[in-house]
């Protein structure tokens, strides 16, 4: 049985057919891009597989648990421990320095921020950024922030990691490091990342590549 | 608790947009409950004020015969087998007082000072052929402390239609009833001088008393109103209907029941007030909505869920309502002052009875008023947390990091 099911999904936007009857099952602790082009319905699958929003028909099942079945309080506490989302666009608070956006999921958790902290820490030290902690968002580049946006993502060692077009805003140079990065840390912690993006060259790097055109896996 | 305080911070504390808009909406919300717990309070005030002067002059309770004077032996007993808590006999009449050519006309009262002070709690105290002026009247004729006065009575029972008879005093000291009426009308001397004055000796024509203080004991939160008017039923049952027995508010009890009736609909229409300041928490939270949405909406995609977004809502919510009830309690206050010290508020005594207000708000009152506002804001905030809740997280995001 594979660690996420996803079965005859559809997602209506009024008369915008989204996604159109996708069938994929994902392995854990594997690998995946999924690539097509603007409008495919790459990022409202990634979406759906984050508890973010509802199918109109079709079930996901992470782990043997439907979300489709699950409470509100239960599919936040879904996106808090089990995923870790890094958005195309970083998402990062300009009130806040760094370091408290990246703390801000183990907040919401109630978890201690201690370890948490300390784990971002040794992150922070891997992807190189312990110098912009204390920084505020504006203060950096976009590759630096996203990096942070990535260190909030693995903050609460999320067993998924959903990245919606990671590298979309950076040159391809930052690019390259930002995947590879995102790569390592997923094999580090053991998380199944799934990569939605339109780059071919960045979905190349990935052992497992799915593609989508109109709502529908192609391949 | 972190989150919330962290939430907190940023949702509401970090722009200086939103807090001078929170602040502007608590400051109308307080000032929307001061003017209804104010307007309320003055018609409790008055009503409260009145009632006390009232009975400063007169005691619980007044007894007449219907026919002019009568002896006090033949009422002592009864009223003693009642236990009554303080006796005063005295007598009561119409006269003039005359002092440096002036003259003006007056109630007299004969009463024994020590038993009518126990009776009313005012502090009066008469040596032979001193009288003690009301405070009104004293400030009108000009009268001090020491000075001579004249006071002009009819010739008594026998010789009413007669020349008056005129009797010197010295004027001890003066009076406050806090009644306008009371304090220009009102002339203590001592009972039996009066009584010789109008040839009436041993005979009185009005008895104040107080009920024993266990009457009231007997009804909710020793409700006095309910107790007296329990304990004239029983003293006229007692006195075999001969004598008429009147509660210290009854000559006034139209205007009491006037200014209830009034309060109750003056604070229906103040709701509109209320209504209107909700109207800007309305606004404030629809600004802050639009404003702090991305956040929001950022929390709800890592992992906040309804309960800790309602909790803080809600306290956010109770915070502006508490801040307003006690800001509304500070401007209540001070508008008390002004109504007690500036000449702005000074009132007309010969028309409304007290030439001062004062507010007095009664604990039903604070929580009837508060409790609005509150249902209000409770409203409200059910509103806003269903459209947060409706909102797909996907949507907002979108929407708002784009």
């Amino acid at each position: 049985m594979a660690f996420i099911e996803i079965e005859n999904i559809t997602r209506y936007f009024g008369k915008v057919h989204a996604l159109n009857g996708v069938n994929l099952n994902l392995q854990r602790g594997q690998q995946y891009a999924i690539q097509g082009s603007s409008g495919c319905g790459k990022s409202t699958l990634l979406y759906l597989l984050g508890g973010l929003d509802h199918p109109t028909s079709g079930t996901i099942t992470v782990d043997n648990k439907v979300l489709g079945e699950m409470s509100d309080d239960e599919l936040a506490a879904y996106r808090n421990q089990s995923i870790g989302f890094v958005f195309q666009f970083h998402f990062l608070l300009p009130s806040m320095n760094c370091l408290d956006n990246i703390l801000l999921p183990a907040k919401i958790s109630g978890t201690s921020t201690k370890l948490v902290k300390e784990k971002c820490l040794h992150f922070a030290q891997v992807l190189g950024v312990t110098h912009v902690l204390k920084k505020f968002p504006f203060e950096l580049s976009g590759g630096e922030q996203q990096r942070v946006n990535l260190i909030r993502a693995l903050s609460m060692g999320p067993e998924i990691l959903l990245c919606d077009e990671p590298t979309g805003n950076l040159d391809s140079e930052n690019g390259q490091i930002v995947t590879q990065l995102l790569k390592d840390m997923a094999v580090q912690l053991g998380s199944t990342l799934v990569v939605v993006t339109h780059d071919k060259q960045v979905a190349s790097q990935f052992p497992h590549q799915v593609f989508m055109r109109d709502g529908v896996i192609v391949n | 608790m972190k989150f919330i305080s962290v939430f907190f911070r940023i949702l509401f504390l970090e722009e200086k947009a939103s807090k001078k808009f929170a602040v502007t909406v608590t400051l109308g919300l307080a000032f929307s409950i001061a003017v209804i717990l104010s307007t309320i309070g003055i018609m409790d005030g008055f009503g409260h004020v009145m009632r006390e002067g009232l009975r400063k002059s007169t005691g619980d309770i007044v007894l007449y015969w219907g026919k002019g004077f009568f002896s006090y032996n033949k009422v002592l007993p009864v009223l003693k087998e009642l236990k009554v808590n303080a006796i005063s006999p005295h007598i009561q009449t119409e006269g003039f007082i005359v002092h440096h050519e002036t003259s003006k006309g007056i109630l007299l009262k004969g009463v024994r000072p020590q038993e009518f002070s126990k009776v009313t709690g005012l502090a009066l105290s008469l040596e032979p052929e001193e009288a003690v002026l009301g405070m009104g009247l004293a400030k009108t004729l000009k009268v001090k402390k020491g000075d001579d006065i004249v006071i002009a009575l009819a010739g008594g029972n026998r010789t009413v239609s007669g020349m008056p008879s005129l009797q010197r005093f010295k004027v001890r000291g003066v009076i406050d009833h806090g009644i306008y009426e009371k304090n220009m009308r009102l002339v203590y001397v001592n009972l039996d001088e009066l009584q010789s004055g109008i040839h009436s000796e041993g005979k009185i024509n009005v008895v104040s008393l107080n009920i024993p203080e266990e009457r009231l004991k007997v009804f909710r939160k020793g409700n006095r109103q309910l107790a007296i008017d329990d304990f004239i039923f029983d003293m006229e049952e007692r006195l075999q209907f001969e004598y008429i027995v009147k509660p210290f508010w009854r000559d006034f009890q139209d205007l009491f029941e006037a200014v209830e009736d009034q309060k109750k609909y003056i604070g229906i229409i103040l709701q509109l007030i209320v209504v209107i300041s909700i109207f800007n928490v309305l606004a404030f939270v629809s600004f802050f909505n639009e404003k702090r949405a991305r956040e929001i909406f950022l929390f709800k995609a890592m992992g906040m869920n309804q309960k800790q977004l309602n909790r803080i809502w809600f306290l956010f919510m109770m915070g502006i309502w508490a801040l307003s009830c006690l800001l509304s309690i500070g401007l209540v206050f001070v508008f008390n002052l002004g109504l007690k010290y500036l000449p702005l508020f000074e009132l007309p005594g010969e028309v409304y009875g007290l030439s001062r207000l004062q507010i007095h708000i009664d604990l039903l009152d604070y929580g009837l008023v508060f409790g609005v506002a509150l249902a209000w804001i409770i409203l409200l905030s059910l509103i806003v947390l269903y459209r947060l809740r409706v909102r797909p997280i996907l949507y907002g995001l979108r929407k708002e990091f784009t």
